[in-house]
């Protein structure tokens, strides 16, 4: 008797052993799994940014792929911070562009919509037209997903 | 008496042994499977290929500094068609070693300080012409190209 409660003992021992560490692991694959649905969210936002027809450069209505016109971002954050249709496309995110040559230039936020955790940042090279000099410079287009 | 008790026990040990054998294949799987899964880097492989190609065809069409011709690309073509001399000049430099020196700039202020390893190269059939880079890309590499008239191409490899 004394023997069958003892294996009876070792075997839930080892059971909730088992269960533990198994709950433990799924714990690990769920969280590996929800970071991949956020690295594919930050990739779809930074897409969504790069090809946003509304900063595009546009010559005779024909949107230029792979470029943003200054001007354009100039003036976005005031238009695309005053209405809610942006914020179902970006959610919780900070877009911001940067002209890297000839000079270094903070060129502001097109959105910023910032949340406290973690954060995915995206780097995206890109040409920047300027429509008053009629010139092209080379910017980078970041795009910071928070979740 | 005793024998037949001291054979139970010896059957239940062997029952607990399955079952500590079986835990640990469970064990040994998980961690095969979950714990030392290679976690999926979808936004890297997407930013890398994108960069490449984002950065190539941005630095072709952007203007030069301190120069008169409208774009990198006119540099290089010309580059390519008078090398080694060039027959544009900008801030005193020929065509060849303007462009050296200003790709290698642009990409030391941007993919340098991102952390990734890069080779441009411009090439007149199978004659390298120019290169600029950080490191050698013998890993996985993302790749953009652009041909122009007269079998010149211009390489762009990214790596990290």
């Amino acid at each position: 008797m004394a023997e069958t409660i003892a294996i009876l003992f070792v075997f839930f021992v080892l059971l909730a052993i088992g269960m533990v560490f198994f709950f433990n692991i799924k714990k690990v694959s769920i969280e590996q799994e929800s970071e991949v649905l956020y690295n594919k969210k930050a990739v779809e936002i930074a897409l969504k940014a790069n090809y946003l027809p509304e900063l595009g450069c546009r010559f005779d209505n024909i949107v230029r792929d792979n470029c943003l016109d200054t001007l354009r971002i100039k003036y976005a954050q005031e238009v695309m911070e005053d209405t809610d249709y942006y914020f179902d496309i970006f959610g919780f995110s900070k877009i911001s562009v940067f002209q890297i040559y000839p000079e270094f230039e903070d060129l502001g936020n097109v959105y910023n919509k910032e949340q406290s955790g973690s954060k995915f940042l995206t780097r995206l090279p890109t040409l920047l037209y300027d429509p008053i000099q009629d010139e092209y410079t080379l910017g980078v287009i970041n795009v910071e997903t928070f979740y | 008496m005793s024998k037949r008790f001291t054979k139970k026990g010896q059957m239940e040990i062997f029952g607990l042994l399955i079952i500590i054998t079986l835990i640990i294949l469970g064990v040994i799987f998980a961690l095969r499977f979950v714990v030392m899964k290679e976690p999926t880097n979808i936004q890297k492989s997407f930013v890398q290929e994108g960069i490449a190609q984002n950065m190539l065809d941005s630095i072709l069409d952007t203007k030069p500094n301190d120069c008169y011709v409208s774009t990198f690309s006119d540099l290089l073509v010309d580059c390519a068609d008078f090398y080694p001399l060039g027959a544009i000049y900008c801030d005193n430099l020929n065509s060849c070693e303007y462009s050296q020196r200003e790709i290698d700039k642009i990409l030391n202020n941007s993919l340098r300080n991102w952390s990734y390893d890069y080779e441009f190269i411009l090439e007149r059939g199978s004659t390298e012409l120019l290169r600029v880079q950080n490191n050698n890309c013998t890993m996985e590499r993302d790749a953009a190209l652009q041909p122009f008239p007269g079998s010149i191409e211009i390489k762009f490899y990214v790596c990290s």
